[in-house]
């Protein structure tokens, strides 16, 4: 039978030496979801994305991906899923179509197919640098590379951690084309972004966490129930929540 | 002009908080003690024979020694320009402000200038000395010295500009990287292969008459090297010549460098990119290659271990120092490779973590390759030995027990940076002074264990009987099966570090 949720996080909680990063938190994704995953900067988003894609081990709690649990399952819970880390951090003396040979070769992918798919995603993106040494891309061109990367492997789960820092305004829509596609064809996403518009327009579900712990969770109308004030924009709801709404004082001061 | 002074305002400021908390920039010091270190001695040294040579002589030492001065310094100084232009992280706030690519370039191209100050220190001392030699005085051989030392300044960085603008910025880091390494690799082999001798007069004469045809012909007449020697001389036509050049050539730098691509490739590439038809079979193995490959300090690893013994080889005919000294620098050198491929991965962290693979099995290959690559030469090395030595064969069986002394060295490197994953791997110097020593240290053990009781067994006269075979088989096989023993236990201690880099 297959499970109802791609994603699953009982109690996680993530420290360095004496410092929390990430804790007691829960997560339960439904498949083909769109989830966005917001907080400040140091919230604690990127650690537990890490957590979440195996590259960081939890100091406590549970991961479950499609089932299958990061304790005892990793290498065939990376095998299933999609990465696109915050800064795209590729070997800079490979080239670009070496490093896309690399991926193809790593994951086991079927050549033919996946190549024919490539070319296709190229386009789309405006890639024409595959000949060049990653070293000498720019971060934009370095990021659309690793999305590319991602993309052509169609994961079951794809985690995107500020997918559209860099990318220019071109790729950001094709780029949230792609994920609203993949998430009708049953791919689950797991997003986070500083961009709330994103957030607000795309996602099934948001998450906000804020020093550590996830402070709400739910559609934007079960967030907007959440709000003393009455705020209805993400925005609004999001400085609310996360106590940083007193903004209007500092461009005060500021003049 | 006025940008170039705010800059080095500005890099003397930042270098002044990293060194010291005077208030007085002394930063300038630094450039000049090399270049009297260097240059003095060179002086005094070559003021003898410049004197005491005939004429014609002493003009043509004088004139190989500014050549050869003149090489090294732009070999060294233009590959170190490109380096310092694309691999600096200033460069990007540096584009950022309103001033000149020009600027940046200039800018970066004098800092540089450290890296080559031994070479004029050999330069202006080796000018003055050739002209008081010929009675002219020394101000006549400082002003020529200069203008000269200018002229190799403009050759210089019109080099830099060039290929600063036809290459791309990980080509030209690579290239620079390569041809720097290169240059130390070449005098080490003309030291030893040519082995001048300078001691007295008598070697230096020989020396200068065995290259008087090709001094004469190429050296003195075509390049400028002989418009240095006519205007110390008295012909100071020459000087403008050397001065006109240089002006154009600074022309031209002021030129390209205004048009410098310094950030990112920016042309797009519109001819058909080709894919592998099929599977690598392992793709850690294919990719660390290729960046083994494109790594300039590793082929100057690679280079370094092959060319040295293949010197003592042919030069001295000693089959056995060949491959002691090359197992003992492969040996050492295996650790840096490794290192070195530890510190790709972690520079693209946390990409590796991603891969669907056992993060202990993406490093075997750390410790796999260069071993693998080392023990191909150490075999190589070793057949051309009995080919041309007509060995007994025995020392084939060396080959498996080097190879373990390799695959321990690597294992060592990986021991060592996981003790400290978080060290800093920016410097070429990824490893501590103690672990350098104990690195160095056990793997030359290791490499004399092996090598010399088979010497030893390979001499008829050394030792006979039953004690010939025990010293000279017994003690490398069981040096190798310590070594195995050491490394198993090592790797077992290294697993858990492994699984929890993160």
């Amino acid at each position: 039978m297959e499970q109802l949720y791609a994603i699953e996080a009982y109690n996680l909680s993530k420290r360095f030496g004496e410092v929390p990063a990430v804790e007691d938190l829960n997560l339960r994704i439904k498949r083909g979801e769109i989830y966005g995953f917001l907080g400040p900067n140091g919230a604690g988003k990127t650690t537990t994305i890490r957590m979440l894609t195996g590259t960081l081990r939890p100091t406590s709690g549970r991961i479950k991906v499609l089932g299958l649990d990061m304790s005892s399952e990793e290498i065939e819970i990376k095998r299933l899923i999609g990465v696109v880390p915050d800064e795209p951090r590729i070997y800079e003396n490979l080239r670009g179509k070496e490093f896309i040979d690399f991926i193809i070769d790593i994951y086991r992918l079927e050549r033919i197919k996946i190549l024919e798919r490539l070319k296709d995603l190229c386009e789309a993106f405006g890639i024409d640098y595959l000949d060049g040494y990653i070293g000498d891309y720019s971060h934009g061109m370095k990021q659309k590379l690793m999305v590319v990367s991602v993309f052509l492997r169609n994961p079951k789960v794809i985690f995107l951690d500020e997918p559209t820092v860099g990318l220019d305004a071109k790729s950001v829509k094709l780029l949230k084309m792609l994920l609203k596609r993949y998430s009708q064809d049953g791919s689950t996403i797991f997003m986070s972004t500083h961009i709330l518009e994103i957030a607000e327009k795309m996602c099934d579900r948001i998450g906000i966490i804020n020093r550590g712990r996830l402070i709400a969770e739910g559609t934007l109308k079960e967030l907007r129930a959440l709000s003393s004030e009455g705020h209805i924009s993400l925005e609004d709801l999001f400085l609310e929540l996360t106590g940083e709404e007193d903004i209007s004082s500092i461009l005060e001061a500021l003049q | 002009m006025k940008d170039l002074l705010i800059l080095f305002r500005y890099i003397s400021l930042s270098k002044r908080r990293k060194t010291s908390s005077h208030r007085i920039n002394l930063s300038w010091i630094g450039y000049i003690i090399p270049a009297i270190a260097f240059g003095l001695p060179v002086g005094f040294v070559i003021y003898a024979p410049l004197k005491n040579l005939p004429m014609e002589l002493s003009e043509l030492l004088f004139s190989m020694f500014i050549t050869s001065s003149s090489i090294l310094f732009i070999l060294g100084y233009a590959p170190t320009i490109v380096f310092n232009l694309f691999g600096s992280s200033d460069v990007y706030l540096l584009l950022t402000l309103p001033i000149k690519r020009t600027s940046i370039f200039l800018f970066k191209a004098i800092d540089s200038i450290i890296y080559s100050i031994p070479a004029v220190g050999f330069i202006l001392p080796g000018c003055i000395a050739y002209s008081i030699a010929i009675g002219k005085g020394w101000v006549i051989g400082s002003v020529a010295g200069i203008l000269f030392i200018i002229f190799l300044i403009t050759v210089s960085l019109l080099f830099g500009a060039i290929v600063s603008k036809v290459m791309s910025r990980t080509s030209a880091k690579i290239l620079s990287n390569l041809i720097y390494l290169l240059t130390v690799l070449v005098y080490v082999v003309i030291l030893n292969v040519i082995k001048p001798d300078t001691s007295s007069i008598e070697g230096i004469k020989n020396l200068t008459y065995s290259s008087k045809t090709y001094l004469e012909n190429i050296l003195y007449y075509i390049l400028p090297t002989g418009w240095l020697i006519s205007m110390i001389r008295g012909e100071p036509i020459k000087g403008f010549f050397l001065l006109g050049i240089s002006m154009l050539f600074g022309l031209l730098v002021y030129k390209i460098s205004d048009t410098l691509v310094i950030e990112s490739m920016s042309s797009k590439n519109s001819k058909k990119v080709s894919f592998s038809k099929g599977s690598s079979g392992s793709p850690f193995f294919t990719k660390d290659i290729k960046l083994l490959y494109r790594d300039p300090q590793s082929i100057y690893m690679l280079l370094y271990s092959i060319v040295f013994p293949l010197i003592i080889l042919i030069g001295n005919k000693s089959y056995t120092g060949a491959i002691l000294v090359m197992a003992t620098i492969a040996s050492f050198y295996c650790s840096y490779i490794t290192a070195h491929l530890l510190v790709m991965e972690k520079k693209v962290w946390p990409l590796p973590r991603l891969f669907p693979i056992k993060l202990k099995n993406l490093l075997l290959w750390k410790v796999l390759i260069p071993s693998l690559i080392y023990s191909l030469l150490y075999l190589a090395i070793t057949i051309f030995s009995i080919y041309i030595f007509n060995l007994n064969s025995i020392i084939l069986l060396t080959i498996p027990m080097i190879s373990i002394a390799f695959l321990y060295s690597g294992i060592l490197a990986i021991r060592f940076f996981f003790k400290d994953p978080t060290r800093d791997i920016s410097s070429r110097n990824i490893f501590r002074i103690g672990e350098v020593i104990t690195i160095e240290l056990t793997t030359m053990g290791i490499v004399a264990g092996i090598i010399a009781p088979f010497t030893v067994y390979t001499s008829p006269t050394v030792l006979q009987g039953q004690y010939k075979n025990i010293i000279g088989i017994g003690i490398p096989v069981l040096v190798s099966l310590i070594v195995i023993y050491i490394s198993i236990k090592m790797t077992k201690g290294i697993t858990e570090k492994i699984d929890a880099w993160e």
